[in-house]
């Protein structure tokens, strides 16, 4: 039944309220029989006694005042007793107007009343017209025959009042057991329908609630369930109502629900699943920083241990210079003293020694400028000065040697060189140990100092090219060929070349310190071509940790004595001497 | 009278050296091992040249030449300043305190008796 609660309500309520009408109504209608009865009772049972019982009366006075009359003798008693006669029969009158006019009785006694009329009439005319008369003038007290005359109409005027009197009675009985039925009618019949309504009230009212109720019930175990957590729940209710309505809406709740919880659920998995990679990358991260700790405390460590060797490097090469310097300067006196004293044959062993010392000396100092450098305690002081002379000093300084091993040597300058704007002290130290290193590997052969200007795109460079042809680096030792204390040569059966593999370290240092660097193209028993790469002025970021010196007068002349102080070979002080 | 030298140094084996050298070569040497001895010998030998060595204790070659350029019999003399630590700070230092030139250790014997000459030939000239 697709119908509404409500609607189910009204029309359970509806119901109720027309069998209670129909009942009330039917109340109504036996209450108006009864009223009707009782009316009837009331108007016509009670009247017609009354009326019944006021003309016996005056009937009964009617023939005592006859008696009266005959026996009173008085004339004036018997005047009055004619008047009082009169006046019963004007009431006796009255009585018969009032029963035609307020009385419906039926016609049986109407017959009956009419009768009694007429007797009465014929009653009063013959007692006017004999009895009267005839007892008038008599005053013996003897009763008259007249009187006697009147007796059968009397008896059958009191019959008729009689017959009257019990149809009356009658019709009140029949009256009132009309009312008693009526009563005990309704009062079944309301009794019935109370009974009736109540039923039907009782069975719509258990219906509906019960259908209602286990609905409900439906629903709310529904609800339970959901709530306990169980999503597949699913209510299906028959009918049209609010409640099949609730229950397809529980249902379209409970989907979405479960809809709901199953993308949260996805969420929750994304979220979970973000969670361990989140979790993974902060333990990564961790390691990482511990990693990154332990690479950062390695590499202080490490920074502290190099610190402290270049530090210990510098102290010792310092501490070592002034006793070789000692040495170095006995035995050029020693040397000198032979050639004076003319013991030639002292001469090469001292030679020897002073080459030794010298070498060691060198040594000394490479390493005392590489741990200036590492340790950044070297100061670039930048001067203006001529490319082709700087050159020509160190060239000048090389070339005994170049001539010991017979070698040439070679200047190469194009006339177009022009100054430099950098530190002359150091680029003549890179040429020197360029071209120290390049003699030294070469014997019989050639070794070429070619100098030329590069325009580049990112500014103008020197180029110092020392060409050789000498034995050569393999490739394998390239890598290694910069790294300081690693001579490419040392496992050479040919270790007859003295030197550290210093020179070459430093150098790439010193060409970094000013700007350029150091690059080198070697062929196995062809020789080597090491190029020297310097901007022509040193860029600003380079000075800036400079410090300028203002000494520059007499820098050049510093340089140029450190370098020959640490370098020079020569020992020609007899023909100075002799001079 | 030789040509005297006056060669002041802290280190022993260096004044050694270098008087023997120079004498070897014809000068008459004094040697000094610091700054003030340098200066009392200045006054007394009246030396032609004074090899100052800088970094020497008690009175180092910087206060010594400038004490000797400050008295008057002695300004005359030129003094070489003798240094291992070859920086333009310390010739700097050294060129105000009075030092005519600079020689740097270790000394090649060649150059200083070249510079002694020409510091000679100059005083003469």
């Amino acid at each position: 039944m697709r119908l509404s609660i409500r609607t189910k309500l009204l029309a359970a309520l509806g119901v109720d309220l027309i069998l209670m009408l129909v009942l009330g109504s039917f109340a109504l209608y036996q209450m108006s029989i009864m009223n009707q009865k009782a009316d009837f009772v009331v108007n016509q049972t009670i009247l017609s006694i009354d009326l019944v019982n006021a003309m016996n009366e005056v009937l009964l006075n009617y023939r005592n005042r006859q008696m009266e009359y005959i026996l009173n003798a008085a004339p004036a008693d018997k005047q009055r007793i004619e008047k009082e006669l009169l006046d019963l029969e004007a009431r006796m009158e009255g009585i018969f107007r009032d029963y035609g006019a307020n009385y419906q009785p039926d016609p049986t006694e109407r017959l009956i009343f009419e009768q009694a009329q007429q007797d009465w009439q014929r009653y009063v005319l013959l007692t006017h017209t004999q009895f009267l008369p005839a007892n008038r003038n008599s005053n013996t007290g003897n009763v008259h025959p007249s009187f006697g005359r009147l007796s059968p109409l009397y008896g059958s005027l009191q019959q008729n009042i009689q017959k009257i009197r019990t149809q009356s009675q009658a019709r009140a009985e029949a009256a009132r057991a009309s009312v008693e039925m009526a009563y005990s009618t309704s009062r079944f019949v309301i009794v019935s329908e109370t009974i009736l309504t109540v039923f039907i009230s009782a069975v719509i009212g258990l219906t509906l609630s019960g259908s209602i109720a286990w609905r409900i019930r439906a629903l709310r175990d529904a609800t339970v369930a959901v709530s306990s957590g169980d999503l597949e729940q699913r209510v299906s209710l028959r009918g049209g109502d609010e409640l099949v309505l609730l229950a397809n809406n529980f249902n379209l709740m409970v989907a979405s629900l479960r809809q709901q919880r199953l993308l949260l659920e996805e969420r929750n998995a994304e979220l979970s699943a973000s969670l361990e990679t989140q979790r993974r990358l902060m333990e990564d991260l961790v390691q990482r920083k511990q990693a990154e700790e332990a690479a950062h405390r390695a590499q202080a460590a490490a920074e502290a241990a190099s610190h402290a060797k270049s530090m210990f490097l510098a102290t010792i090469s310092h501490e070592l210079r002034t006793p070789l310097n000692a040495i170095l300067g006995y035995v050029q006196l020693l040397h000198l003293e032979a050639q004076m004293r003319g013991r030639a044959e002292t001469l090469p062993d001292l030679e020897r020694i002073r080459s030794a010392g010298r070498h060691l000396l060198t040594i000394i100092s490479n390493i005392l400028d590489l741990s200036k450098i590492e340790q950044g305690k070297v100061n670039v002081e930048i001067d203006t000065f001529n490319v082709d002379a700087v050159a020509r000093e160190v060239i000048e300084i090389i070339e005994p040697l170049a001539r010991n091993r017979n070698n040439t040597l070679t200047l190469v300058c194009s006339p177009d060189i022009g100054a430099m704007h950098s530190d002359a002290g150091k680029v003549r130290q890179i040429l020197f140990n360029l071209l120290s290193n390049a003699v030294k590997f070469t014997e019989h052969g050639a070794v070429t100092l070619t100098i030329e200007r590069d325009h580049c795109a990112d500014g103008d460079w020197v180029r110092f090219s020392v060409a050789d042809t000498g034995i050569g680096i393999a490739p394998e030792q390239m890598p290694r060929l910069f790294q300081p204390f690693t001579q490419v040569h040392q496992n050479n059966p040919t270790r007859k070349y003295g030197g550290t593999g210093l020179g070459l370290a430093l150098s790439r240092q010193l060409c970094r310190l000013l700007g350029g660097d150091i690059a080198v193209t070697s062929e196995v028993g062809r020789g080597s071509v090491f190029t020297a790469r310097l901007p022509v002025a040193i860029s600003a970021a380079h000075t800036a940790d400079v410090r300028l010196d203002f000494a520059q007068t007499i820098r050049s002349a510093v340089h140029h004595d450190l370098d020959h102080a640490t370098t020079a070979p020569s020992l020609h002080t007899t023909t100075t001497l002799s001079a | 009278m030789a040509t005297t030298i006056l060669v002041a140094d802290d280190f022993l084996e260096n004044r050694d050296i270098l008087c023997r050298m120079l004498e070897l070569v014809g000068y008459r040497t004094v040697s000094a091992a610091n700054g003030q001895e340098a200066l009392d010998l200045a006054q007394i030998h009246r030396p032609n040249i004074i090899l100052m060595d800088l970094s020497m204790p008690v009175v180092d070659g910087w206060e010594a030449t400038a004490r000797i350029k400050a008295i008057d019999e002695l300004r005359h003399i030129p003094v070489l300043a003798v240094t291992g630590h070859v920086t333009p700070h310390e010739i700097q230092r050294a060129i105000e305190a009075g030092c005519v030139d600079y020689i740097a250790k270790p000394i090649d014997f060649e150059r200083l008796i070249g510079k002694v000459a020409s510091l000679l030939n100059d005083g003469k000239g």
